[in-house]
């Protein structure tokens, strides 16, 4: 290149907005408006009177003073976090002792014996540990896909005016009182299923699967499964679409410019982006749906059988201790096993918890490299 | 410089193009060439429509709201906006590659087969030539052959940057644009991205938009200078730096605005 250039400009990096000679501009810019683009089209600045700076007055405010305040701020968050944990080591440490007679004389068996005899003072976990699986992942099953597909098409397909709408039910729906999703469940729901879909999937993919089959009651764990999916659909939908919302434009530009179809945008590049978003809402979704109480209570037709059909009733821990509690207190080992049974519903909420933690510092793990490393 | 760059091959033709963003004419009856394996560079203040009229060649701004254009622009003969063309098939034809290293949620690997796989490549070793061929064309190869599954948001940023372009390079596209490819960039990868459109541009045609005069003047071979929505002055490079025929070009250049 041999061009003789009598470009006499800045060098290569500085950007438009870097430009600006920021040196030069003395402190008191700051209170004023920001200069134009180019700063010889804003005005000079005038000489300013050297004792009457504020900042500097402000600044003479001494270390011992930034440190007090610095003190005080950290004892107030001290005070707080260790409210917070004094707070749970408590729950935890009253629910180990209560629980403790069942703990000590069931063991692990506990956890997969099936039978519930408060007369024959039997005590075991497992058709109530698999009933609330059901009911959790029959929401799971039926909320993530059409949270999904809902936030999809209201980021990319909806016209404007639809997406400020929905978005407020949406909020509002995860507003509702779950005793009120339970008797929308009965007067709707269980009717619903009753009446068309549990004849309909009987006959259907019940003449091959007996899974499918039942007697067409309209409670159980289908019902109970589907009502607690639509208390869960709000979290999902809301953070995938806050999330889809929040990928780059950049992003979605680099797709179109490889001769991406709108869909191929939407399902291969913004969909990937936002899938540790879409897991996080899922994490706390999951939070909903397993401990949901009064709903699951009136739909599931509290029956301790193991489920065997979609359209079978069931009983979840939950439900159970909702329903049975207060009878079981006047009973030491019956209580006790109550109690061991929300210890169980605790320790699969953290185990969830973490695992669905590690694998969004897995998939972030790239992106947080990314943005130490780039530059 | 080369004696045979002289036979210029028109490829995208625009004629008495003007852009409109609502009612703000953001440019003004443009006529210009780019040229086959030829870099074009676009020079000019910021705000004075280089992005808008780059964007324009491959249709970009379609996303924009209220944007409009009057005037033609072609691609080998074929009018960009008449109502049968779709713009997907012109941006498969004309690639893109912006201003901030913008790779994708993907492995390194993925990033550069994406384009392909939307094509319906299937076969998995088709894939791994075009990757590889590709990252070398970008000269990315040797700093992500052990590392290709790896995320694209661990690499740098100029390295996201050839990647970019190698994603670009990777579904054979006729033209390359590059809005200020190297404007977030350090001087190292800025040197090598310079290097890159040297070996691509035997094969590509290239339009560059770049505010770095030296930039310019160190890779293009013919250099436009666009000011408030007009196109000033289009040239050969050497011209256009040494001898600009219109004063504006010479006071932008020297220095006096912008
Ligand atoms: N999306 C947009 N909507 C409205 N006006 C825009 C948009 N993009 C650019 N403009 C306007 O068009 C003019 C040219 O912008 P641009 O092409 O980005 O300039 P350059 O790339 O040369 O800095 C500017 O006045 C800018 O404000
Ligand atoms: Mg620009």
């Amino acid at each position: 290149m041999e061009p003789e250039t009598r470009v006499s400009r800045t060098g290569q990096l500085v950007n438009e907005e870097e430009s600006m000679p920021v040196s030069s501009v003395p402190p008191r810019v700051l209170f004023q408006r920001p200069l134009k683009e180019n700063p010889r089209l804003s005005r000079p600045e005038e000489p300013r009177p050297a004792e009457k700076s504020v900042l500097r007055d402000l600044r003479m405010s001494t270390h011992a003073k930034i440190q007090r305040s610095e003190r005080l701020f950290q004892s107030m968050l001290l005070i707080g976090g260790t409210f917070v944990l004094a707070l749970f080591a408590t729950v935890l440490g009253v629910c180990l002792v209560e629980a403790w007679p069942s703990i000590h004389r069931f063991g692990f068996s506990f956890l997969w014996t099936s039978t519930w005899n408060p007369h024959r003072q039997i005590f075991g976990a497992w058709t109530y540990i698999v009933g609330t699986f059901w009911v959790t992942g029959i929401a799971l099953g039926f909320a993530i896909p059409i949270a999904i597909l809902s936030s999809l098409f209201l980021s990319d397909y909806s016209p404007k005016w639809l997406v400020g709408g929905v978005s407020t039910l949406m909020e509002m729906l995860a507003g509702i009182p779950s005793i009120v999703f339970g008797a929308f469940g009965i007067i709707f729901v269980v009717p619903l299923l009753r009446d068309h879909i549990e004849p309909f999937l009987a006959n259907t993919l019940g003449t091959r699967w007996e899974f499918f089959n039942g007697d067409n009651m309209g409670y159980g764990i289908l019902a109970a499964g589907l009502v607690v999916g639509i208390m869960v659909i709000p979290l999902v939908a809301t953070v995938t679409r806050d999330s889809l919302i929040m990928v780059p434009r950049e992003t979605v530009e680099a797709a179109y410019a490889l001769g991406s179809t709108k869909a191929e945008t939407v399902f291969f590049v913004k969909l990937p982006a936002v899938v540790p978003g879409i897991i996080g809402s899922v994490i706390l979704g999951f939070g909903r749906a397993i401990g949901e109480t009064m709903a699951v209570l009136l739909l599931i037709g509290n029956q301790a059988s193991i489920p065997s059909s979609i359209q079978d009733v069931g009983y979840t821990i939950s439900s159970l201790l909702a329903n049975t509690f207060t009878y079981a207190v006047i009973d030491p080992l019956y209580s006790a096993a109550e109690i061991e049974l929300g210890l169980i519903l605790l320790l699969i909420s953290l185990v969830v918890n973490t695992l669905g933690r590690e694998l969004l510092m897995k998939l972030m793990g790239g992106r947080l490299a990314g943005s130490v490393g780039g530059g | 410089m080369d004696p045979a760059s002289d036979t210029l091959v028109p490829k995208i033709v625009v004629k008495n193009f003007s852009a409109f963003y609502g009612s703000v004419q953001a440019l003004h009856n443009v006529d210009f060439a780019i040229c086959e394996r030829k870099i074009t560079a676009m020079i000019g203040p910021s705000g004075c429509g280089k992005s808008t009229f780059l964007r324009s060649l491959n249709r970009m701004n379609d996303f924009v709201p209220g944007f409009r254009v009057e005037g033609s622009v072609t691609l080998d003969g074929q009018e960009l906006y008449a109502p049968s063309v779709n713009p997907v098939l012109i941006r498969q034809r004309v690639g893109m590659v912006f201003q901030k290293p913008n790779p994708f949620q993907m492995s390194i690997f993925e990033n550069v087969a994406y384009g392909l796989r939307i094509q319906g490549v299937k076969s998995r070793s088709v894939l791994s030539d075009i990757v590889e061929k590709s990252l070398r064309a970008a000269a990315l190869w040797d700093e992500v052959k052990d590392r290709l599954n790896g995320g694209a948001f661990s690499l740098s940023g100029g390295q996201q940057q050839r990647l970019c372009i190698a994603r670009a390079l990777a579904v054979e596209p006729e033209v390359i644009l590059l809005d200020e490819p190297a404007s977030a960039l350090d001087p190292i990868s800025t040197a090598r991205i310079e290097e890159l459109m040297q070996d691509l541009k035997d094969r590509y045609t290239i339009a560059i938009v770049t505010h770095n005069m030296q930039q310019a003047a160190r890779v293009s071979d013919r250099t436009a200078f666009f000011l408030d929505g007009t196109l000033v002055e289009v040239n050969e490079t050497t011209k256009i730096f040494t001898n600009p025929e219109d004063s504006r070009t010479e006071d932008y250049i020297t220095g006096r605005f912008g």
